[in-house]
């Protein structure tokens, strides 16, 4: 079996290690005795039928390209759409995110308009200071869990905040961290499979489990169940487990900032 | 008043620079400069210059120091005189405490030049207060993510100190630099003149399914490298619009086995040959053309230019060398220079691979992604006889890394330690005496001195 897999603009979205993500899902699939199919997309032109795509995958970019991306993306704005509808799955991480709100402010305080997909705005941290942590520090580590309790441990650079609106619903809640915008514990957002976090870089290498859970809800659509599969099929998931543990004792004992988002 | 108080801060520097020289074992290379501007605030802006001394800015993610080191040594073999900045000094009070030390007690600087290092992020503060003529950058790439956000935000922090009549000299071979030659707004009177080194065919990245490139600073496409010599710097060309490397520029070709560089009909006779040195040379040459300075000069500055300790050692312990290779987190290009230098040797080897937390503020946290921006895949092959990942947090996530690459995680020893003489036990079950050591350089002093108790 093959599992059809667009990585959209890798050229352009590729800010923080993002193509790590494009490496583990294809050894997660690998690790299921399927092939992963991996097809780069940088422009309109080369994006293929999204009937026969299963994965969609997208990095963090910088915000000068957010604009390009965006119109891009406006050539086969409805095929995305429907893709979306028809319950394809799509992953989003970090600035990127907010081409799928409703409207996105950038650093020179433009005003432009996202998908509107998800009920949500963006607005570009147009200083040096992020609140509640110290002078020109724009990064942290980040731990949340789905709403399923599976939990994520990896890297924010928060270049945008984020707020949702009401009929929008985060991807996950916040154990520790900055988040959305460090004003409440959202983390990410979703609409149907389409996910976006705010965690950067290679989530899926660090958490594999993520990138599993993704392709077994592509298969339970497919009517493949994998029931039997054995996570440890994954020559680097008890890595990954450990790498997990460390980080969550390092993020525990670490000095933390007032007013920085913790579950206890 | 705003004068007196300035002559005081200058007294202060000056009396401060007097202590530290005395006193031994202090450093406080900013020290001088620190308290003249907790007294006034724009303290630098109060010096004067001879109406034709030259002020010369050098920016950039990496080769900073070396670069005004090489500028400064180049001018002072041309006989002129300098002002110039310590080595790690490049914030405000780094050029405070420079002209502190030049300048006479009225905050008169009489020199011919003044080289300042300057931080990337500082020099729109810097060039407020101290007008540049000249500003030589370096390039501006991935670095220190937690500080610095992207790339973007140091271009426009860039931008915003260069005004229409200050020269450029900018690396030819980096887009987001290249781009700062494509001024627009006002007619730009003081012009740019580019920098580069040709091509090494063997250098080329390696080219997979997950090869990504890189973003044009201009038009947001693809940037495609006719070849790239190190991470992101090459010849290059935007797929899309017209930024590309220039053409004229002052491009230097190496002759290794001579250890000589060639840039057009000249040659001279260097020292350091890696790829990191011959765009500081690239740059030196290009402000010399730029400037009038004599071959003979340029050639007596590159042999009397003593390069900083500490970015490329060896060390001995048990019968075993290991080669030091200093990286800087979160800095990708730093971290590909170290796999590219590691596998040039063909020879048997262990890998130790040392990226750390990242522990320069509050929050420390945990980014080794930048780890995925980096070709490993030269260093996975039968010459690595095995890896070591090591650090307290991250050494998980650098085995991970190699084990994405293709190395089997049978290859791999993971210590969740810090501690060197751990290391140095673990190196010891090896028959292979040949080892790298991929860290910062916090990690090199900790192995230093482990070795040095190995051999007690």
């Amino acid at each position: 079996m093959k599992i059809n897999i667009v990585w959209l603009y890798p050229d352009i979205l590729n800010l923080h290690g993002d193509r790590g993500n494009a490496m583990s899902i294809v050894k997660i699939v690998e690790s299921m005795d399927m092939e992963a199919n991996l097809i780069k997309v940088n422009t309109a032109d080369e994006l293929p039928d999204l009937s026969n795509v299963d994965l969609i995958i997208m990095g963090a970019g910088q915000l000068r390209d957010i604009r390009y991306v965006t119109d891009d993306i406006r050539n086969y704005e409805q095929r995305l759409k429907d893709y979306i509808e028809n319950d394809g799955h799509i992953l989003v991480t970090g600035s990127t995110g907010c081409i799928f709100g409703k409207r996105y402010y950038l650093d020179d305080g433009s005003a432009n308009d996202g998908l509107r997909i998800i009920d949500m705005q963006a607005r570009a941290l147009n200083r040096t200071k992020m609140p509640m942590l110290t002078k020109e520090v724009y990064g942290d580590d980040i731990y949340w869990k789905t709403e399923d309790g599976m939990e994520i441990i990896g890297c924010q650079i928060q270049r945008m905040d984020f707020t949702l609106g009401k009929a929008a619903t985060p991807l996950g809640t916040l154990i520790y961290g900055y988040g959305n915008n460090c004003k409440g514990n959202a983390e990410g957002a979703r609409y149907k499979n389409l996910m976006f976090t705010n965690t950067v870089g290679p989530l899926l290498a660090s958490n594999p489990w993520f990138g599993v859970y993704i392709i077994k809800d592509i298969l339970k659509a497919k009517g493949v169940s994998l029931d039997d599969y054995n996570d440890d099929k994954l020559n680097y998931m008890s890595i990954a487990r450990n790498s997990f543990n460390a980080k969550k004792e390092f993020i525990k004992n670490k000095k933390k900032l007032e007013g920085i988002i913790t579950e206890n | 008043m705003g004068k007196l108080l300035f002559r005081l801060a200058l007294l202060v520097g000056k009396c401060v620079y007097g202590i530290i020289k005395i006193l031994p074992g202090i450093s406080g290379t900013t020290w001088p400069g620190g308290f003249a501007c907790m007294i006034k605030k724009d303290f630098v802006s109060c010096f004067t210059f001879k109406p034709d001394t030259k002020i010369v800015m050098v920016t950039g993610t990496s080769g900073k120091t070396t670069t005004t080191g090489m500028l400064a040594q180049l001018i002072k073999s041309d006989g002129k005189t300098i002002c110039t900045n310590a080595v790690g000094a490049n914030m405000g009070r780094g050029v405070a405490t420079a002209l502190i030390r030049s300048s006479k007690l009225n905050g008169y600087v009489d020199v011919d030049y003044v080289v300042l290092e300057v931080d990337e992020r500082y020099i729109p503060l810097v060039s407020k207060q101290i007008k540049p003529d000249i500003i030589l950058v370096t390039n501006v790439l991935k670095d220190q993510s937690q500080r610095n956000g992207e790339p973007g935000v140091i271009m426009n922090k860039i931008k915003n100190a260069i005004t229409p009549d200050v020269h450029l000299i900018l690396n030819r071979d980096e887009p987001n630099c290249a781009s700062f030659g494509l001024r627009e707004g006002d007619e730009p009177t003081g012009g740019a003149s580019y920098y580069g080194v040709a091509g090494e065919a063997a250098e080329a990245i390696n080219d997979n399914k997950f090869t990504v490139a890189s973003s044009c600073p201009v038009c947001s496409r693809a940037i495609k490298y006719e070849y790239e010599n190190l991470l992101n710097i090459g010849k290059f060309k935007c797929t899309a619009c017209e930024l590309k490397s220039p053409d004229e520029a002052t491009v230097v070709a190496a002759d290794k086995e001579k250890n000589t560089i060639n840039v057009g009909d000249e040659s001279f006779k260097v020292k350091y040959i890696s790829t990191d040195f011959l765009y500081c040379y690239a740059s030196m040459i290009a402000f010399a053309r730029h400037e009038g300075i004599s071959h003979d000069s340029i050639q007596k500055s590159i042999k009397e230019f003593k390069i900083q300790s500490g970015r490329v050692e060896k060390m001995t312990a048990g019968g075993k060398t290991i080669n030091y290779l200093r990286i800087k987190q979160e800095t990708p290009v730093t971290l590909q220079s170290a796999i590219n230098v590691t596998s040039s040797d063909k020879k048997e080897k262990i890998i130790v691979l040392d990226l750390c937390e990242v522990v320069d503020f509050i929050p420390n946290y945990t980014g080794v992604y930048y780890s995925y921006d980096c070709d490993f895949g030269k260093i996975v092959n039968d010459s690595v006889v095995r890896y070591i990942c090591m650090s307290e947090t991250v050494c998980y996530d650098e085995a991970i890394r190699l084990v994405l690459e293709g190395v089997s995680p049978d290859n791999i020893t993971i210590m969740p330690t810090r501690n060197y003489d751990e290391l140095l036990k673990e190196l010891m079950k090896y028959d292979c005496n040949n080892v790298y050591l991929l860290t910062w350089m916090h990690s090199y002093y900790d192995c230093l001195n482990s070795v040095k108790k190995f051999g007690k």
